[in-house]
């Protein structure tokens, strides 16, 4: 069988995994004590340890076996996760991380001998207290519940010969699982298997018992008429079996087992059944993991997907309107039926493209905890709003950015501990990092607590590069300033570090975004800390939307850019410079007359009529539009629309309605 | 696009034949992703006057322009509304629609019948593949890639207009 094969869902996995280990690590790094967390490195890195094994990654398998044993005493409490251990499992995983990339840029593990140093260093960490051997509890004997016992006894009564069988099976087997289960095949034609340890899921998980010398090692509690020499010759005869032991159970072990059994101490019980609970409580991950498992999906597919879903809507609607002809209401109902799970099956595609922000998150915590122990300054990150969902490029695209700004943040916003107490702030600095949904917008702020922007060595700073004359200087406000920094070659740090300050940052940030059609705002207060805004539009994304009509034609808005809707009369419409302005509530708001402002054709105004006015309100301005008709409110998938058709950007976009047509979504942030 | 066509040996390509008004234009087939009814387009406010809308097509928001209107073509459709189609280009990755008079065939076209446009268009000739002489016909092979494009240049389009003239004088001289 060729392995080729499963590359992709080996590199797949493995970057889940190890996104799942840099998650635990830095959990573990603030709690050394929680076994939980201990106890999922393990498992990744065994996982890690039996896939690399399979795909024969020996520098993979080798280290996260190390790994393995360091954490293992680490997990049973008998060593305690100092920084320092956790420090090199951190330097494991970006071995790892090495490995994988270089698997995925080549197929293979480049030869790496910086592997061998970081299992010694393991092996050093190992040593160093830990002296019992790991292996012993892998080498017990089975033991048996009071079921089993029962069934042994009998079958002893009976006769038959009851028989632990260990099969080991040779290290370098490929897949041991397939080994396994034909050993228990050939076991199950001799007798009758009471029990197995591990168990059959185990071993579908790629779990196995260790002896010194062989790592996939199956026990199995056999009932049985055939001789020993019968049974071991016919396990030999599985290819890649390295070794078969069997040994009888008499009553005698039995007692044996039971006296055992009473002499056990309560502490130890006590300790069992923790241990017991643990496992029960993995096992509940496990299956709970299972159920939130997604599905990879070629991205091609889901496209073709869309595409024939979108056939299907067009065919209904053929069928829908040919059966209003027939007049056949058994037919009409079951059309309007196939309508609605069209339009669900609809939506849920759409929403397939969707990714939870959080895909990009995950990783600053990692990056700012680097940043942050090499700056010497503490830092607190924040992340709020990581369930916020946007479309799959956008997801690919902003991580970049947002790595600049972070840097940027640690290294120039934020102060080191000694200055921030000066400055009568605590040592601790925060760093935030928030998603949120702002009417057809996603918004991503950066927020840190540092010293801030001045203005003033901006101007000054723009003067001597060339950028804007001193008198042109005196004229800007606070944000124009703030936005001389976002262009190209501006840097205010004299000195550049490793991390950020070369003058390419932000201007690189911001064509990153205007690219996905974004845009960046920073503002900034000295001694109170630095905020930069990204806007993105979300393309694909679904809103609540208030369907009006203006004239004849349907448009569609943001529901949450929608304060209220009130209905006025002609009189109460005010004139201020010429412009049209009502008042609601004692605030003096201005009026959008719709109909002309969109020039409608064919609409005529009816001065008499009570005027429908829908209040808006966007970066803290309210705006009243008026309308001729509101029609409802739905969910409406945004669809991105030719930017040149509508050149000045009071349409974000456009949607389908239920009956096929077309309605334009108002961009209501750039009308206010 | 003709020195193109030429270097790459290619003998014949397919070409869709449509009307604007009485003169008959080409397009490669392999930039047509489908010809469509015409259909109520929602209009866009604020937009170049020869955009007609935007069209539901499959879901997906399809802009569509009016070829005559885009072409600055003046005279009157010569068939009745019947045959108007949209046909669905797809350029650079945008899908765009073009109104056209009507749909007439598919031929293959030889190259070796493709002449240059009959007059000096200095920079512009781009928006050109050339002139197919088909059967006594005379086709104006259209660059759809330069052509499609929502804001051209007003140039290229008079260049356009001017073509379409020579050819109509041409082809009542015949």
């Amino acid at each position: 069988m060729s392995l080729e094969e499963y590359l992709g869902l080996f590199i797949d996995e493995s970057k889940e995994n190890l996104q799942v280990l840099n998650g635990n690590l830095l959990k573990l790094e603030k709690d050394p004590d929680n076994t939980e967390v201990l106890n999922e490195i393990f498992r990744v890195a065994h996982t890690f340890k039996g896939m690399a094994k399979t795909m024969g990654f020996n520098y993979t398998s080798d280290l996260t076996h190390n790994m393995e044993n360091l954490l293992d005493p680490l997990r049973s409490g008998k060593k305690q996760a100092t920084g320092k251990v956790v420090d090199l499992l951190f330097s494991c995983l970006d071995k790892l991380e090495g490995l994988v990339d270089s698997i995925v840029d080549k197929g293979s593990e480049h030869e790496d001998t910086s592997v061998n140093q970081l299992v010694k260093d393991l092996q050093a960490a190992i040593d160093n207290k830990e002296t019992s051997e790991p292996d012993t509890s892998a080498c017990q004997k089975l033991e048996f519940n009071e079921y089993e016992q029962i069934v042994i006894q009998e079958a002893i009564a009976q006769g038959l010969n009851v028989k632990e069988v260990t099969v080991c099976i040779s290290n370098e087997c490929v897949l041991p699982g397939v080994r396994s289960y034909m050993a228990n095949s050939a076991l199950e034609n001799m007798g009758e298997i009471i029990k197995y340890q591990p168990s059959v899921e185990e071993i579908e998980s790629g779990i196995f018992l260790k002896t010194k010398d062989f790592d996939y090692v199956i026990k199995v509690l056999l009932v049985t008429h055939e001789p020993d020499e019968h049974i071991i010759d016919k396990l030999k005869d599985i290819s890649e079996i390295a070794e078969v032991e069997t040994s009888d159970i008499t009553a005698e072990t039995q007692i044996n087992q039971k006296l055992k059994e009473n002499n056990i101490e309560q502490t130890e019980e006590i300790q069992q059944s923790e241990e017991n609970k643990q496992e029960d409580n993995q096992s509940q991950k496990a299956i709970s993991k299972v159920v939130n498992q997604t599905i990879r999906v070629n991205a091609g597919r889901l496209d073709k997907l869309m595409n024939l879903v979108g056939e299907l809507v067009i065919n209904k609607t053929r069928i829908f309107e040919l059966s209003k002809g027939l007049e056949n209401n058994d037919l009409l109902n079951s059309v309007g039926f196939m309508e609605n799970i069209t339009g669900e099956i609809q939506e849920i595609v759409m929403k397939l493209r969707m990714v939870q922000v959080d895909q990009v998150f995950n990783r600053f915590p990692r990056l700012v905890r680097d940043i942050s122990k090499n700056l010497k300054k503490e830092v607190n990150l924040v992340i709020k709003g990581k369930e916020i969902e946007i479309d799959r490029a956008v997801v690919d695209e902003i991580g970049d950015p947002l790595v600049h700004l972070i840097r940027n943040s640690l290294d120039h916003g934020l102060e080191t501990p000694e200055e921030r107490i000066r400055n009568g702030k605590s040592a601790k600095g925060t760093i935030e990092l928030h998603a949120l949904n702002e009417g057809d917008n996603i918004l991503i702020k950066v927020i840190d607590d540092g010293k801030g922007i001045d203005p003033e060595r901006i101007k000054s700073k723009a003067i001597a590069k060339g950028f804007i004359t001193e008198e042109a200087a005196r004229s800007l406000d606070e944000s124009a300033i703030f936005d001389l920094v976002l262009k190209p070659g501006f840097s205010t740090v004299e000195v550049a570090t490793d991390l950020s300050g070369r003058g390419v940052g932000m201007d690189v940030v911001k064509s990153k975004v205007a690219s996905l059609g974004g845009t960046v705002d920073i503002s900034s207060k000295i001694n109170k800390g630095t905020t930069v805004t990204i806007t993105l539009p979300s393309t694909m994304a679904i809103i609540q939307a208030l369907i009006i009509k203006i004239g004849e034609e349907i448009y569609a808005m943001p529901l949450n850019c929608i304060n209220e809707v009130i209905d006025i009369t002609a009189n109460q419409v005010k004139q201020i410079q010429n412009k049209e302005v009502i008042t609601v509530r004692e605030k003096t708001i201005p009026l959008i007359r719709m109909p002309e402002f969109l020039e409608t054709p064919d609409y005529v105004d009816n001065p008499e009529k009570p005027i429908t006015v829908v209040i808006v309100k966007s970066h803290e301005k309210y705006l009243g539009i008026s309308v001729t008709e509101l029609v409802g409110q739905q969910e409406v998938v945004i669809k991105p629309i030719n930017k040149k058709l509508c050149s000045e950007h009071y349409i974000s976009g456009a949607t389908t309605l239920g009956n096929g047509e077309v309605a334009l979504i108002l961009n209501i942030n750039n009308l206010v | 696009m003709l020195e193109d066509l030429i270097k790459s040996g290619q003998k014949e390509i397919q070409v869709i034949i449509f009307k604007l008004g009485s003169e008959e234009y080409a397009v490669p087939i392999n930039v047509v992703q489908e010809i469509i009814m015409p259909q109520k387009a929602t209009r866009i406010p604020k937009s170049p006057k020869y955009v007609e809308g935007v069209i539901n097509l499959r879901g997906n928001i399809v802009p569509v322009i009016d070829g005559k209107k885009k072409f600055l073509l003046k005279e009157k459709s010569e068939n009745s509304t019947i045959d108007k189609r949209i046909m669905v280009l797809e350029v650079e990755n945008e899908t765009t629609g073009l109104i056209v008079d009507s749909v007439n065939e598919v031929i293959n076209l030889n190259v070796s019948e493709i002449e240059p446009p009959p007059i000096d268009l200095e920079e512009n000739t781009e928006i050109f593949c050339g002139i197919g002489k088909y059967n006594n016909r005379l086709l104006i092979l259209i660059n759809s890639e330069k052509f499609m494009a929502i804001n051209e240049e007003a140039k290229k389009i008079e260049a356009f207009s001017k073509v379409t003239e020579v050819i109509k004088k041409a082809r009542i001289a015949v």
